[in-house]
């Protein structure tokens, strides 16, 4: 057996002051927690409740589209799609140069423009707004490219092209309407934009049953508009057939439906800086203003027939001449004094029948007259800078504007101004706003845009005494170019001095330039379809009836065809109607 | 033996609890698939009505009509005045075993006077 060492005996093993230390320690422990939880759950609760809802709560943006715009048939004009745009967060870029470089050919701009913006010291700066789907991609192709991000965005795609710009007008950047309908639309148009907030796992799911909010997003409205994209395309390619052929500056044609004001084609076009003759962003057709000239005339005999003076044909003694004041009024035609009824008059546009036969009505009533047909005030179509043309006041006249005016001269007006004016020959007398949107369609319901009521301004019989007139122009006088086989068009030209800036109709080589207008309706004994063609600056040939007259008939006959109005089967083409003028020309 | 009941009537409610939850969840991923099936096909409605629109263009069908299939415009148009009963029961039915060949103009319209010529200096 060993022996046991010698010395002090060890403590006796003590397990109480063991446990004591343990259970301190665990109270410790369990203290600090306590704090802890409390600090967390009491003092902390609101910042970690917050943070707990900023992980798990996802805010998703639910766009309000814009509306779509499309012709009367349904046809889509306008449309919002999402579409790329490319940005860049600069904190988060690491090479701006290299990266800069690396996105130059893509983006297809400045690697030192690049830089710039990835250089920025901002959160956010576009680097192209909007992008497209290939750019898109092969940007998101590109390795090592930090900060630089893909999203979508809503953005407006016309998939005609330019067909009907200067009506269906634009929008910005950020899908607000600038122009046209786009611009007057706007309210109607935008969506309002919405919010769906979710509580989402880490992973990115939805956890179940968990708090969800949905503000939901407000669809713009639909626009279907009056405007025929068929006939639309057909007008718009004639009218620069014709302005390139009339070697001319421009032209506008509007087509409308009498009845209803509807319009169905409305074009402008003009030479660009390089010549070249393209639509364009200006609906001239209701922003430019003109001197008529002779399609005035019509207006000026609907005065006085309607006012009792005389009927189409009341013989009166019409001279080559008429002195007034200071300026004399001429016929192109010197034939010394005849015999001429209104109708006479309306057919060879005799200026100088015209002022006899205004002068009997007299300056008061005339205003009134012109006013009623709707001159001197905006048509009510509301479009964006639209004109109310320059008519000056009755008690403004001077003594020779009674014979101005009644020509067409002296007084401006908007093509679609004109041929409102001429739409109430073709309605029996009543005027009828012309008007651009059929309906509204939104998640409510849909709606037709309200229009100025209409109003009488002629009686019935005066009407249709001034459409047989304008017939007879067709028939016999300067708008026989106009005329279509197998139906009745009634129609008036007009070949208008253009003022020039700085006042006077000379420019600074002395020369003059001219409008050509042709304004009329069809078939003439029920119109279905009334249009206004007006052709600015033509060289060499000036003359309405040679310049304007062709397309109308043009653009009349394939109106009809499109429509399917079958042509009157009592009505033969005489081949012999297609020689010259035999009333001159306007 | 009442204690081993209960116990196992606890375990089944929460298993029962437990698939439930599983149930929901599932039903919940396949909600969140659909809305994005549905997000997608939204899209791809859109892109196919755009498409659609574009294909559409009369600008671009003119184009093809001319520039591809070597359409041209037409001259005039010539109208077709439907035949009167007594002059349609005197035309002969081409199944009759009449001579009429192909290339035979058969109509009997009065093509001098219903055809439209273009009108005067040729804009027609």
């Amino acid at each position: 057996m060993a022996p046991r060492a010698a010395g002090p005996r060890p403590a006796p093993y003590d397990p109480g002051r063991r446990i004591a230390v343990m259970i301190l320690a665990l109270v410790i422990v369990a203290a600090a927690l306590v704090v802890q939880m409390v600090r967390i759950q009491v003092f902390d609760r609101e910042r970690y409740v917050a943070w707990g809802e900023e992980q798990r709560s996802r805010s998703v943006v639910l766009t309000g589209d814009r509306g779509d715009l499309v012709d009367r048939h349904g046809e889509t004009l306008a449309v919002s799609m999402p579409n790329p745009v490319i940005w860049v967060d600069p904190r988060l870029v690491v090479d701006p140069v290299g990266q800069a470089e690396a996105l130059a050919p893509v983006l297809g701009r400045e690697a030192a423009d690049i830089a710039e913006i990835l250089d920025d010291d901002g959160l956010f700066r576009y680097l192209q707004r909007p992008s497209d789907p290939e750019t898109a991609r092969a940007i998101e192709a590109l390795t090592d490219m930090p900060g630089v991000f893909v999203t979508e965005e809503p953005a407006r795609f016309r998939p005609n092209g330019t067909l009907a710009r200067s009506v269906l007008g634009s929008t910005d950047v950020d899908q607000i309407g600038i122009s046209g309908i786009e611009r007057q639309y706007d309210s109607s148009l935008a969506g309002v934009g919405g919010r769906m907030m979710s509580e989402r796992s880490i992973d990115g799911r939805t956890i179940p049953d968990s708090e969800r909010i949905i503000e939901p997003a407000e669809q713009g409205a639909d626009l279907r508009l009056t405007i025929d994209r068929a006939l639309q395309f057909q007008v718009e390619r004639s009218l620069i057939d014709t302005v390139e052929a009339e070697n001319a500056e421009g032209g506008m044609v509007v087509i409308t439906e009498p009845a209803t004001g509807e319009i169905l084609a409305m074009a402008s076009v003009a030479r660009n800086a390089d010549g070249e003759v393209v639509t364009t962003p200006d609906n001239r057709a209701v922003t430019w203003t003109y001197e008529p000239a002779s399609v005035m005339k019509a207006l000026t005999f609907a005065a006085v027939i309607d006012s009792g003076l005389a009927s189409p044909t009341t013989v009166a003694a019409i001279p080559d001449t008429v002195n007034l004041y200071e300026e004399s009024f001429t016929d192109d035609e010197l034939f010394g004094t005849r015999s001429m009824t209104p109708t006479d008059i309306i057919v060879r546009s005799s200026n100088t029948g015209t002022v006899i036969w205004a002068r009997e009505l007299g300056a008061t009533a005339l205003d009134e007259y012109l006013r009623a047909f709707g001159l001197g005030t905006a048509t009510g179509l509301d479009f964006p800078g639209e004109s109310a043309g320059l008519f000056d006041q009755v008690e403004d006249w001077s003594g020779t504007s009674i014979a101005s005016i009644s020509l067409g001269q002296g007084i401006s007006v908007t093509p679609l101004q004109m041929l409102a004016a001429y739409n109430t020959i073709a309605n029996d007398g009543l005027y009828v706003a012309p008007r651009l949107v059929a309906e509204v369609s939104s998640e409510a319901g849909s709606e037709r845009p309200q229009a100025p009521p209409a109003r009488r301004v002629i009686d019935a019989e005066s009407a249709s005494a001034v459409r047989n007139m304008l017939t007879r122009v067709v028939v016999d006088g300067t708008a026989r170019r106009a005329l279509v086989p197998g139906y009745d068009i009634a129609a008036k030209t007009g070949t208008a001095q253009k003022p020039q800036e700085g006042g006077g109709y000379t420019d600074s080589f002395g020369a003059y330039h001219y409008v050509a207008t042709v304004a009329g309706f069809f078939p003439s004994e029920h119109p279905q379809f009334s249009m206004i063609v007006v052709i600015d600056e033509p060289a060499p040939e000036i003359y309405a009836s040679r310049v304007s007259a062709p397309l109308f008939g043009e653009l009349a006959a394939w109106t009809l065809r499109h429509f399917q109005v079958s042509p009157d089967t009592d009505l033969v083409f005489d081949e012999s109607a297609a020689g010259p003028d035999e009333a001159g020309v306007d | 033996m009442a204690t081993v009941v209960m116990v196992f009537l606890a375990v089944v409610v929460l298993f029962g609890l437990v698939a439930f939850h599983a149930l929901i969840v599932r039903n919940q991923t396949r909600i969140d698939t659909l809305n994005a099936e549905i997000a997608d096909s939204v899209r791809a409605r859109q892109e196919l009505q755009l498409a659609v629109a574009q294909l559409e263009a009369p600008d671009r069908i003119s184009a093809e009509a001319i520039g591809r299939l070597g359409m041209i415009k037409p001259a005039g148009v010539t109208y077709l005045e439907p035949l009167s009963a007594e002059a349609a029961a005197d035309v002969v039915p081409v199944s009759s075993g009449s001579d009429i060949e192909a290339g035979d103009d058969v109509t009997s319209v009065d093509n001098n006077e219903r055809t439209s010529e273009e009108a005067p200096e040729g804009r027609g």
